[in-house]
């Protein structure tokens, strides 16, 4: 790739150098081949279907011979009474996510560095990632049965002075279950990435710090973090690119009426009603718009860090 | 070096766009899962037959005429096919399959293999999935010959006639030289005209029926544990404050969890509400279009919910609860932790037994749908999806492109000949004596012990898979009751006490605009009550609020739902 963009001097058409360059370097070409027919085949020849969002799609007529409607579908979701609630839940439930399980796991892995016993530091990291294999069914399932009105959770709760009865079924808790149990997955197997970024960090800068008489806090602050900084934000702007990616698989498992309130987010909307309901037109606008939101915010977090600290992914 | 994340950062961005395009099955609950098994086990109800065959009334709503009655002979040759054919079959049966594998296990279907020369590969969906699944048949090109179907969960999003319109669905109508059992049976049945045909006069597919009407019946209602009540020395309550008193001696003396089991919405099918005057959605009262929730009615029906959950009379943790529709949690019933609840038939105190409760004394009885006072009007809404009149709300539909259309038509309408049919229901000729045995005047009884002690030890739902059609087209109604003794018997009689003449057959179809319409509103508004009327019974949202949330549900566009029942009502009226 570098090869390309190094070639300035001689400014020849793009299909030219492109042509050249597949002569040089054609086995480059032949290993980038099938992950470049991957995502063709299955990210850009479905994002055809968006047409949809703009149509009256019937199965029968098909893309190309339903009727156009321009922003009907568009509208009928911002008039809907669902509409604030549901771009509310699936923001907070993505920034309480990003708060909570977006620092812990770099805290963690900052602690575990700090660790000396090789033996003992293996054994928390492999316990810590243990959870990241259970299927999120069964965790959902373990939620419900320590959440149900004299279940563990709901118990410890009662202790500290709440009479909502099942925690489960309340709509005021089940951000906090929905996080919580994700934290509880994720956060080992989420700092993976940090130590291994760690283990990078070059030992010797450890060595001159200490010269200079820097203690253990220093050296964190002053050599391991901005050692990982980069890894830090480059992991944060993909974690803004997900904002309004909350998935439904463990929505729609952990949801009911009850909890709807906080609960419902734009994913498990799109589900019921493209999914269940077969309203392709309309769930396609709703999933259209939720993207578009999200690529802004992407957009903008990249551009903010590449002002701030000249990190971005592009 | 950061470039490397572009192809991160797009698969992120794609990831994100247009799942609901791509026809994958998705996620492993649905809320629609009261679909699953509840149709093998209601039943009928009997209603007054009264519209008078039209015989002569419009050229294009007709069929042949037959004299044979009731697929008393079967007309169709066997085999259906000289050489081995395979057709492939939708079968919404996951909840009934009990222990089997495939439902070419089934003795009966083993049979029909035989005698037909056809073979049926099964395609199941897993329970809970059904309607998912079935719209994913029409988006995914590949669908199956025959297909088995409840119309009020799974059809064609515009409609059953836009069905046959897009060329999805083949119109019966023109092949009814292939179905003559079928013929026989719409012309036994005086009401079949008004019902088997939609609004422009096509047949969208073979509805089902029962074999028999006369003494109607319901099996699905409400069932209270009859030990516990001997306990505490009372009586099968009729009455919502003998209810009440009931169920607080449950709780009281007897510490039971759950005194009473709602589903996950806290309403029922409509059993317990109905002595109110409602019922939990759309219903008529003499042709009129009415909804549950806008009636006044509804609010006090929820005021007594709400004061029985602050009592402890409700399930704490209802809303949690899988099941949306009928039957508890499986767990709960067996470790006697629940008192009454709305049940089947087929799941009484033997079926507990058979599943494993180990209470030596555990016994369920029916109870009556409770009224206000003695003195009340009675109930007139139940779930009677199942049977309006003799038509059962199961269609099975015919692929307009199979390859063996014909054949595929043939073996369906297999079903509405006698001898198929009694075999279906109560286990195949050679079985005489073990799965089933001869009564003195000739006729079939299924063998009670059989399905309950089994030999060999099989429980009872996998008995009814192995050995029978689950809910084949003909069901024979003697064969849901003859066989039990007569105290589980006589639970048919009490929750068919009162006639469910509210009910709004599902043989009532919209127009392909009438359904974007409708759906458009209707889908989450739906999802709007559910939501409130949980927080109502729990108190989340006070009952002083009931105004304001009708206005919402106005806003919402609730009247232009129920302008739409009534017309299609309307219609369906004057077929």
């Amino acid at each position: 790739m570098s090869s390309v963009s190094t070639a300035k001097p001689l400014k020849k058409k793009f299909t030219e150098r492109l042509k050249k360059d597949f002569k040089n370097h054609w086995q480059m070409y032949l290993l980038a081949l099938p992950v470049i027919a991957y995502f063709f085949i299955f990210n850009y020849a479905p994002m055809f279907g968006i047409v949809m969002a703009f149509e009256k799609f019937q199965i029968k007529k098909g893309i190309f011979g339903s009727r156009f409607v321009g922003l009907e579908n568009f509208q009928r979701f911002f008039v809907s009474p669902f509409f604030w609630r549901l771009l509310r839940n699936t923001l907070l439930i993505s920034l309480y996510g990003l708060l909570f399980s977006f620092p812990l796991p770099i805290i963690f892995a900052l602690c575990l560095n700090e660790v000396r016993n090789k033996k003992f530091k293996k054994t928390v990291q492999t316990i810590s990632y243990l959870p990241y294999f259970i299927s999120v069914v069964v965790v959902v399932s373990i939620l419900f049965d320590f959440g149900k009105a004299n279940g563990l959770i709901t118990n410890i709760a009662t202790f500290f002075g709440w009479d909502g009865g099942a925690v489960i079924s309340s709509a005021k808790w089940f951000r906090t279950l929905y996080i919580g149990s994700n934290l509880w997955q994720h956060l080992g197997y989420n700092s993976i990435i940090f130590i291994s970024a760690l283990a990078a960090v070059d030992p010797t800068l450890y060595e001159a710090a200490r010269i200079d008489g820097a203690n253990r806090w220093q050296q964190t602050l002053h050599v391991t973090l901005p050692g990982i900084a980069s890894t830090i934000i480059v992991l944060l702007i993909l974690r803004l690119g997900q904002i309004m990616g909350v998935g439904y698989e463990k929505i729609i498992l952990m949801y009911g009426p009850s909890t709807y309130e906080t609960g419902d987010v734009i994913a498990s909307y799109v589900y019921r009603t493209g999914i269940l309901d077969a309203d392709y037109s309309y769930s396609t606008a709703v999933n259209l718009f939720n993207s578009l939101v999200n690529m802004v915010v992407l957009f903008t977090a990249n551009f903010i860090s590449r002002k701030v600290n000249e990190t971005s992914i592009w | 070096m950061r470039k490397k994340f572009l192809s991160l950062l797009l698969a992120t961005a794609m990831l994100t766009t247009v799942f609901a395009g791509c026809g994958e099955a998705a996620g492993s609950v649905s809320d629609s899962s009261e679909v699953s098994g509840s149709v093998s086990e209601t039943a009928a109800a009997s209603s007054d037959s009264s519209a008078e065959q039209t015989d002569t009334a419009d050229e294009s709503l007709s069929f042949p005429k037959s004299d044979i009655f009731k697929g008393e002979t079967d007309q169709q040759t066997y085999p259906l096919s000289d050489e081995k054919i395979t057709l492939t079959f939708w079968y919404p049966q996951a909840g009934s399959i009990g222990t089997l594998a495939d439902y070419n296990d089934s003795e009966f279907f083993q049979w029909m293999e035989e005698k037909t020369n056809i073979h049926i590969e099964f395609i199941v969906p897993a329970s809970g999935e059904e309607t998912q699944s079935f719209n994913n048949l029409f988006i995914t090109g590949d669908m199956p010959d025959i297909m088995y179907t409840q119309p009020k969960h799974q059809v064609y999003r515009d409609g059953m006639d836009a069905a046959i319109d897009d060329g999805y669905i083949m119109d019966l109508h023109e092949h009814l030289d292939w179905a003559p059992n079928y013929v026989s049976w719409l012309n036994s049945i005086p009401t079949a005209k008004q019902d088997v045909f939609t609004d422009s006069g096509k047949m969208y597919g073979f509805w089902s029926f029962w074999d028999n009407m006369e003494n109607g019946y319901a099996d699905q209602g409400l069932s209270i544990r009859k030990d516990f009540l001997d306990k505490v020395g009372m009586d099968v309550p009729t009455t919502y404050d003998e209810w009440e008193t009931v169920l607080t001696a449950f709780k009281d003396q007897l510490g039971i969890e759950a005194p009473f089991y709602t589903s996950k919405y806290g309403i029922d099918h409509g059993e317990f509400m109905a002595g109110f005057g409602i019922a939990p959605r759309f219903y008529q009262v003499d042709g009129k279009v009415k909804f549950g929730p806008m009636e006044e009615a509804y609010k006090d029906y929820l005021t007594l919910l709400h004061d029985w959950y602050n009592k402890g009379l409700l399930d704490p943790d209802f809303a949690t609860r899988k099941s949306t529709g009928v039957a508890a949690d499986n767990d709960m019933m067996l470790n006697d932790k629940v008192g009454s609840l709305i049940d089947w038939g087929t799941r009484m105190t033997d079926a507990y037994i058979s599943r494993g409760a180990t209470n030596p004394e555990f016994w369920t009885v029916a109870a009556p749908q409770p009224k206000l006072s003695a003195d009340a009007p009675d109930p007139a809404w139940r779930e009677v999806d199942n049977n309006y009149r003799d038509i059962q709300a199961v269609c099975l539909l015919v692929n307009a492109n199979s390859e063996h259309l014909e054949a595929a038509t043939r073996w369906v309408d297999c079903f509405y000949a006698q001898d198929v049919y009694l075999n279906a229901n109560y286990g195949i000729d050679s079985e005489e004596g073990t799965v089933w045995y001869k009564a003195d005047d000739g006729h079939r009884i299924g063998n009670y012990d059989f399905r309950y002690s089994n030999p060999d030890g099989l429980d009872s739902a996998t008995v009814a898979a192995k050995y029978w059609a689950k809910n084949p087209p003909i069901r024979c109604e003697a064969a849901q009751i003859e066989q039990m003794p007569p105290e589980r018997a006589a639970s048919y009689a009490v929750w068919s006490k009162y006639a469910p003449t509210n009910y709004i057959p599902v043989t009532v179809t919209m127009t392909s605009d009438e359904n974007a319409e409708y759906t458009q509103y209707y889908t989450d508004i739906d999802a709007y009550i559910q939501e409130n009327e949980v927080k109502f019974i729990n108190g989340e949202r006070s009952l002083d609020e009931y105004d304001d949330y009708r206005a919402t549900l106005i806003d919402m566009g609730i009247e232009k739902c129920i302008d739409i029942r009534q017309a299609s009502l309307d219609r369906y009226n004057n077929r």
